[in-house]
This record gives structure tokens, C-alpha cells and sequence, in this order.
């Protein structure tokens, strides 16, 4: 399978009390290529666990995810299941248009696409297709959480049921997604606390989760999380509370069961030093947006984003002998307005006079030689951070030579290098690159009214 | 930290012995000496007291900054509270500026404690909520009779000032603050008194990257500012690393390995600071191929493996002589053998489990032979090693669970978890505590890759 298992378009999640509106997340998109890992970083406040709770519907009132947001998964024999039980709710595209078409999608209630497939009714069969989680009703929702995509939490003690013991509600989980009682269900629940590395499985078992270490704790959820056979993991800061010796552990564990599972990760947390052990492709995040896009190496060899340099210099000990931690200003706004300006302009040490007026885009970073960054000129909706895995290897062979080959074999066919921010591109003027932000803000209105009359549909096209 | 203050608060000659480690010794203002804190060691029968700090020994210059770091559970934050007296030590002497601080009566330890304050974890929690931040700045100046009512408010004004929260914020309460400006308020409180030295527990691990840089310049410059004296308790190793002059390493309540900071970071001797600074998840994609990962948790302090405390985890333990020829993959085996072996002897079991497992309707756990056959079988052993590991496997099976675990201490414990180790010098102000710094033995290190491949996840 090529392309993305996983797709998040212009995700926008708000919170809506009586006083304001709260943006929490607001035109995310990124997508995650089978058996990858995709890092979602940023400061408390960012939106990256309300990102994650999205994809899974686990937004509770009052927050509600937008209806034009598109979570699309994309497992053929997942997609072909849910076409088959829904026959009247299928939207056939052309393979080459992949899903450009973002607007064919809302065409009557269809929230199965297939773009590769035959027959029809109940004996469809789908090669390439996805289910947007969006507009699928809640059962299909349902039947994705845990048996597609199933989630870790930071708070492992919280994420456990503290008056049962382990091995039941392991056995429950079992008994409900694949019917296993008794014997067989004792058999399976070992057999997955053995997987997580928890020794002696059969006592631990029988043993309440207080009984357990932190570590344990942890181990355990990670099993509960697989329980079902899951091919996405979203791991929402699972390590943060935890000592380096143990984080290093679960971290192990986590690239072993990816490796042993296939399985894609959605890996959360505000540490760069986990970042970079973990991910293959990150996603930097500020204040509900994601401000830059990069595979791990590029990332960290070439921040391109003030607020990715920034977050990366504040790491004490990387910066080596200087005589201050240099910090970031100020902290991260609660975004309750549709974005005008650039977010981080108020704490942003290269801001300028424009980022207060124009909403900045993704465009694509530069190389470092100069020549334009690869793939994606922002128009063909897909502008994600998979590249077909083939076009990937062969654009990036360039800046391959210049990490290690081990790093280069990690990351070299994950993400292109886009970042939003008025800086770039910066081979062009600053007129020209104002110009290019506003169009990609919203293509149909005239450069100069752009930053002024923005409404909600400038930000939903504007991750596109 | 001192030496890498900006604006030249204090003297050069300080920056000069911060560096080598040997200003601790020249001009100590606090000195822990063989510094015991144990819980529950007042209980009338059963039951061994939780060695939580367990003969500490530490010097800490005027001036400096010592970090203390370790894995949670470690005794580190005992330590910091056992030296300011927040606990009741069981051994031992901290005196400070001459004075030994353990036999101070109350009246004489309210006055110490001018001079030595601490700031906390967790900034949401160690804060009033229902006071207002003016309040809680000023609660020690109250409590101390500091001045008059009006020279105490306009302290607090000076202090909030001080650690960058404006006039305003005096009647507001906690709770419209951010973390990080929680733990500002935090550390006016604790420069109300004018200490000397401040314990500081933690106090940037509850916040963000950003956040935690700006509270680590802050506390530098107040630092340069009044000359204070640092005692850091963290896990985090970057930010020791960064703000401390010297560093303890802490392990089940010892003091595992002290040096310099950069010594220390740059050529750990002791194989626990190795394990620990190779856990550390470096923010470069590039790095990390040697990477030690220690497996299991730190053992249960109630029941601290014998010898080394650290022999049950060590990737650099020594193997003994008889069983030289072992490989990595048969020591593995081994030893996650014996790891079953000690936790089952540690799980406490019910009489209704007894009664269950007597009647065999129920057993809580994996019979021993299964176990057995599963994590020593995928390997082949010499005879004589078969046959140790045999004889343990029909004592558990007996039920004769301590027997096995003291009779596979014996055959492959070595020296590791004999005798406990002794302080050996390394270098100009490191000190470590490993068998391997004996001439005998290999240093930790030398004689293997530092892999760490022996030891199963």
C-alpha cells in the first residue's frame, strides 16, 4: 500500500462556551504513512491532544469538530468492510484526481470514497479507497476506535480502572472486539503483557493496577491499546510522566511493536529529544496550527520556522556553554478568532510589520543550497507530509548524502519541508511573498483584501 | 551556575573553583555527613524501615550549586527535605556554617530556617490557593515577625519585582496564574527571609521547555544577585547539567557518584551515571547507536538487593570468575531468571490464594517449570550451571521461593552482590562507588562495548 494510511485535512475542533469561541485546533493537516511515525510537538496549549482526541471522536460537548474537517482512514480491507455494510453512501472517484476534489465529498451523505475497486452493493472490493471519520456516522466511529486506531494516554494510573485487576480488563476488552472468553481470553491477555515485556504475565495478571510501577502502568495500556489489533497508535505523551531510564524503555518497546505490528504512530509530546528518537516525520504545532512540516533529519539540521528555532534552542544542554538559556517571550494565545495574522507574530523575534496583517501558509522550505524544496506547489490538496514513498527516495537523494545513512534510511521518504510563515520563501521579495501567502490564503479574492476580510472558509483552504 | 552568571555578580575566583569541583571543599557552607533517613523504622516488629537516604555524605561550597539527580523513588527529595529538617533523620549530621542543624531545638531551628528554604515541585500544590499571592509571599515574613506591617508589604512588592511579577499581582490569586509564574511566586517566597541556601525540589519539571528556561535564567540571576547557595533536586539531567556546578547521583538512597558537572557528564565513571545519561533522548536524530537501556525498575526499597544496590540492573556488573566463559546471551537468560525468582519472593500472597493454589482451583502464578522452560530453554548451558539453575527451579516448585533466590545469589551473585561497594576516587573532586574502580577489575566499560546487549529488555 502506498500513500497514507492515516490523512487529517483542515482539522478544525472548537470549544464553544457563552463567552468566546475557542479555537483549539484550527486547519491541521498532515498525514501518516503506513508503519511510520509521526511526531506532533509543541508547547502545552497547542492543540495537539485535542488533535488526537479528534481523530478518534473523542471531543465531548461543548467541543465539536468542524464539518468541513476531513479525517480520512484509509485501510482497504477496513474501508472495503465499512462500503459494504453502507452501499448507498459511497462516493466512486478517479484514481488520478485522489481526492482533489474536496468539495464532490459533501455530494448528497457519502463518507466512503473509493478510488480503486470493483463491483458493487455488498460484494464491493475496495484496493484504495478511506472513510472520512468525520462524517461517518458514530457506530462506524465506534468500530475504528480501538480496532483501527487505538490511542495511550500520559496518565497511565488514570487510564486504568483502579477496582479491577489487570488481567480483567484486559479480558473485557477482548471479550467485546474479538469474543474471546475464559481460557482463551486469560491466554490472549498474557500472551499481550508478554508482548509489552511485563515478565511473569500470568501473576501480573491477577494484579490490581496500584500493584504495578509506573513503568508497568504504562506497559499495561500500551497492551490494553493493542488488545485489537490496531494499525494506527496514537500515543498522547506517553513517556512525560515517566524517569529517563523508564521513558528510554517504553520508548524501545514502542519501535519494537511498531516494527513486530506494522503499525503507524501518532507520537505527542513537547520533548525534542523524544522527537528525535521516536519520529520519522514531525509536525510542529502553535497555538492550534501546524506552523512547520519536516522529516525528523530536516527539522533538526534546518528549522526553518522562528518558533521551531526558538523551541529548539530553549532546550537546555543542547545549547552547550552559553551564559543563558535563550527563551521565547510570552506564551502561547488561546486562538478564539479565525487567524488574520500569523499567531506567533506577538512573541516572534523576526516579526515584521506584515505578520500582524497576513495570515501566513504553507509553503515550501528551501533546500539549503537554495533550490526550492520538493514536491507540493500547494495546489493539489495532498499537500501533506507523505510524498509517494518511490517520488520521496528519489527527490531526497540529494540531501540523503548529507546526514548519516542510518538517519537517511529512517527518515528519507516521509515528509517534504513546508512551514508556515511570511519569512519564506525566501528567495522571493517581500512583496512576492506576501502576494503568494494571500493567494494561498484564499485563491479567489484580490491580494490586497485577503489579510482584511478572512472568514472561516480562508482558514479551512488555507491548509490546503 | 555561578560561574556562568552574565553580569559578573560574583567573584572570579569562585567561577574558577566552581569548575574544578574543589570549591565545595575549601569553604562548605552546608556538610552532610553519613546522613541516614529511614520510614517506619520506629515500627515495634516485622518489617524492614525504607532506607530512603542511606549514608549521604556531601559538601556544598558557599556559593555553589549542587544537583542532586536520580530515577523517581531514588530518596533525593527526602534528601533536600532530611537536610532542611522537614524530616526526622535517623543518622547522621548536616551542619551548616558550623552549626549542626539535627540537634537544634525548635526555637533555635525556627531562626535556622531564615537562612535555609526551599522551593517546591509542583507549583500548583505547594500554594495557597485561597490566599492571595501578597499573602503567601508574605506568610514567612509574618511568621518570622519580619518588620513592620507596611516594610513587609513593601518586601513583597520588592520581591514580586524581583522575580518578574508586576505590583497588581499582589491581591490576585493562585489560580489565575500560569504554571510558571505559580513557581515565580514559589521563589519569592522563598527569598522573603533573605536565605543563604535554597533547596530547590524540581522546580522547572512541571513546566514547559520555554517556561523552564526563563525560571532557569531567573533563579541564575538571583543567584549572582545574593549570593545563594543551590541544592538542586532533579531528574532531568539537561537542566543540571546546565545551571549546576557540581552533581550527586542518586540510587536507592546512596550516593552513587559525585564529580564536577561537566566531568561528570563528559566521563561518568560509575556504570549508573553512564546508564542514566545514555537514557537521556538527545534532540539530534543522528545520535545514539551505544545506547545503554537499563531494563526493569529500581528494586523495592523496602528490600534493596544485597552488596551494590544497583546489581540487579548493572550492565557492568561483575561476572564471577567460576562462570568466565558464559556468554552475553546465557548471562541474559540468567538473570531475568533471577529477576522472576526476586519478584515472586517480594509479591505478597493472601491466605485465600494459598488456600486456592493448595487446592490447585486457582493459581496466581505461572508454575516455576513453565517459566523455566521458557526463558532458559532457547538456551544451552554448562553442566554445572544447568544443574544450579535445576536445583533453584525444584525449590521454587517446592514453594521454597527465598531458598532458590539465595542459593542462585551464591552461584552467580559475584562480588556485585557481596559486598557493598566502597567511595573510590576517579579524578580531581569525582568520587564513585563501583566495584570496578578496584584495581582487580575492569573499569566499568573497558571491557565491553557499553552496549548493554547483555540485558533483555
Amino acid at each position: 500500500m502506498t500513500g497514507p494510511l492515516l490523512e487529517v485535512e483542515s482539522l478544525r475542533t472548537t470549544f464553544v462556551t457563552d463567552q468566546e469561541t475557542i479555537r483549539a485546533v484550527d486547519g491541521v493537516s498532515f498525514s501518516v504513512a503506513p508503519r511510520h511515525t509521526l511526531g506532533l510537538v509543541g508547547e502545552s496549549g497547542s492543540g495537539k491532544s485535542v488533535t488526537a482526541r479528534s481523530i478518534l471522536g473523542l471531543i465531548d460537548d461543548p467541543g465539536r469538530i468542524h464539518p468541513d474537517s476531513a479525517i480520512r482512514y484509509h485501510r482497504p480491507a477496513f474501508v472495503q468492510r465499512i462500503a459494504r455494510e453502507y452501499p448507498d453512501r459511497i462516493r466512486w472517484v478517479d484514481g488520478d484526481c485522489d481526492g482533489a476534489d474536496r468539495d464532490g465529498s459533501h455530494d448528497g451523505n457519502a463518507f466512503v470514497t473509493i478510488e480503486a475497486g470493483d463491483g458493487e452493493g455488498s460484494s464491493v472490493t475496495v484496493d484504495r479507497g478511506s472513510v472520512d471519520l468525520v462524517a461517518a456516522p458514530e457506530n462506524v466511529v465506534q468500530s475504528v476506535r480501538g480496532g483501527e486506531i487505538a490511542m495511550v494516554f500520559q496518565d497511565a494510573l488514570g487510564s486504568l480502572n483502579p477496582v479491577y485487576t489487570v488481567g480483567n480488563q484486559l479480558g473485557e476488552l477482548l471479550g467485546i472486539h474479538r469474543g474471546l472468553r475464559g481460557g482463551a481470553a486469560t491466554e490472549a491477555a498474557a500472551e499481550l503483557l508478554e508482548s509489552v515485556g511485563i515478565p511473569d504475565p500470568k501473576r501480573r495478571l491477577k494484579e490490581y493496577p496500584h500493584q504495578f510501577s509506573g513503568g508497568m502502568q504504562q506497559r499495561a495500556t500500551i497492551a490494553l491499546a493493542l488488545a485489537c489489533d490496531p494499525s494506527v497508535l496514537l500515543c498522547d505523551e506517553p513517556t512525560t510522566a515517566l524517569d529517563v531510564t523508564i521513558q528510554a524503555q517504553i520508548l524501545e518497546l514502542l519501535a519494537r511493536l511498531q516494527r513486530e505490528r506494522d503499525l503507524s504512530i501518532v507520537f505527542i509530546t513537547h520533548d525534542m529529544g523524544v522527537i528525535a528518537r521516536i519520529a520519522d516525520s514531525v509536525a510542529v504545532m502553535y497555538a492550534g496550527e501546524v506552523v512547520e512540516r519536516a522529516s525528523v533529519g530536516r527539522l533538526f539540521d534546518h528549522p526553518r520556522h522562528p518558533y521551531t528555532q526558538g523551541l529548539l534552542r530553549s532546550i537546555p544542554g543542547l545549547t552547550g556553554e552559553v551564559d543563558r538559556l535563550p527563551t521565547i517571550e510570552g506564551s502561547v494565545p488561546t486562538p478564539n478568532e479565525p487567524p488574520t495574522d500569523c499567531r506567533y507574530a506577538p512573541r516572534c523575534p523576526k516579526a515584521f510589520d506584515e505578520c500582524e496583517m497576513v495570515h501566513p501558509e504553507h509553503v515550501p522550505a528551501e533546500e539549503p543550497d537554495g533550490s526550492e524544496g520538493t514536491g507540493a506547489d500547494g495546489t493539489d490538496g495532498s499537500e501533506g507530509t507523505h510524498v509517494d514513498e518511490t517520488d520521496g527516495t528519489a527527490e531526497r537523494t540529494g540531501e540523503a548524502a548529507e546526514r548519516s545513512e542510518d538517519a537517511a534510511e529512517r527518515t528519507g521518504d516521509v515528509a517534504e519541508h513546508t512551514v508556515a510563515c511570511l519569512l519564506y520563501p525566501d528567495a522571493e521579495p517581500l512583496e512576492e511573498r506576501l502576494r503568494t501567502h494571500r493567494q494561498r490564503g484564499d485563491p479567489g479574492t484580490a491580494p490586497d483584501a485577503a489579510g482584511a476580510d478572512a472568514t472561516d472558509g480562508n482558514a479551512t483552504e488555507g491548509e490546503r | 551556575m555561578s560561574d556562568r552568571a552574565p553580569d559578573g555578580g560574583t567573584a572570579p575566583d569562585v567561577a574558577d573553583d566552581g569548575a574544578t569541583g574543589q570549591r565545595g571543599h575549601d569553604d562548605p557552607l552546608v556538610v552532610v555527613e553519613e546522613l541516614r533517613t529511614y520510614y517506619e523504622s520506629e515500627r515495634l516488629f516485622g518489617g524492614d524501615p525504607v532506607k530512603a537516604v542511606d549514608g549521604v555524605s556531601l559538601e556544598i561550597g558557599r556559593g555553589e550549586t549542587v544537583g542532586i539527580v536520580g530515577e523517581s523513588g531514588c530518596g533525593k527529595t527526602t534528601l533536600g527535605r532530611s537536610i532542611l529538617r522537614l524530616e526526622d533523620v535517623d543518622g547522621g549530621r548536616v551542619s551548616f556554617d558550623g552549626t549542626d542543624v539535627t540537634t537544634l531545638g525548635r526555637r533555635d531551628l525556627k531562626d535556622w530556617r531564615r537562612n535555609a528554604q526551599m522551593v517546591y515541585q509542583n507549583p500548583t500544590s505547594s500554594i495557597n490557593e485561597r490566599m492571595t499571592v501578597g499573602e503567601i509571599v508574605r506568610e514567612p515574613l509574618d511568621i518570622h515577625d519580619w518588620g513592620t506591617p507596611g516594610e513587609r508589604r513593601e518586601r513583597v512588592w520588592d520581591l514580586l519585582d524581583l522575580v518578574g511579577l508586576r505590583p497588581e499581582h499582589y491581591h490576585r490569586y493562585p489560580h489565575q496564574f500560569s504554571g510558571g509564574q505559580r513557581q515565580r511566586v514559589g521563589i519569592a517566597r522563598a527569598l522573603a527571609l533573605e536565605p543563604e541556601f535554597i533547596v530547590l525540589d524540581e522546580p522547572v519539571s512541571a513546566l514547559d521547555v520555554s517556561v523552564q528556561a526563563k525560571i532557569l535564567n531567573l533563579l541564575a540571576d538571583l543567584q549572582a544577585e545574593f549570593d545563594l547557595t543551590y541544592m538542586l533536586i532533579a531528574h532531568d539531567l539537561s537542566v543540571v547539567r546546565h545551571i549546576c556546578d557540581r552533581v550527586g547521583v542518586m540510587y536507592l538512597g546512596k550516593l552513587m557518584e559525585v564529580g564536577p558537572t561537566k566531568q561528570l557528564f563528559e566521563s561518568p565513571a560509575n556504570p549508573y551515571t553512564r546508564s542514566l545519561l545514555s537514557a537521556i533522548p538527545q534532540p539530534d536524530p543522528d545520535a545514539g547507536a551505544d545506547r545503554i537501556t537499563l531494563r526493569g525498575t529500581p528494586p523495592n526499597p523496602r528490600d534493596p538487593p544485597s552488596g551494590c544496590v544497583f546489581s540487579t540492573r548493572c550492565p557492568f556488573k561483575i561476572r564471577p570468575a567460576e562462570h568466565g566463559d558464559l556468554t552475553d546471551e546465557q548471562w541474559a537468560a540468567i538473570e531475568a531468571f533471577r529477576g522472576v525468582i526476586r519478584e515472586r519472593d517480594q509479591a505478597r500472597v493472601t491466605v485465600l490464594e494459598r488456600l486456592k493454589a493448595r487446592l490447585g482451583i486457582d493459581d496466581r502464578f505461572t508454575p516455576i517449570d513453565e517459566i523455566a522452560s521458557e526463558l532458559l530453554e532457547p538456551v544451552s548451558f554448562p553442566d554445572p550451571v544447568e544443574g544450579m539453575l535445576e536445583e533453584a527451579t525444584a525449590l521454587v516448585a517446592d514453594g521454597n521461593v527465598p531458598a532458590a533466590r539465595d542459593r542462585l545469589r551464591e552461584a552467580f551473585g559475584g562480588v556485585c552482590e557481596a559486598e557493598a561497594p566502597e567511595q573510590h576516587g576517579i579524578a580531581d573532586g569525582q568520587v564513585s562507588r563501583c566495584h570496578r574502580h578496584r584495581p582487580e577489575y575492569e573499569e566499568p566499560g573497558a571491557s565491553r562495548d557499553g552496549s548493554g546487549t547483555i540485558l533483555p529488555e
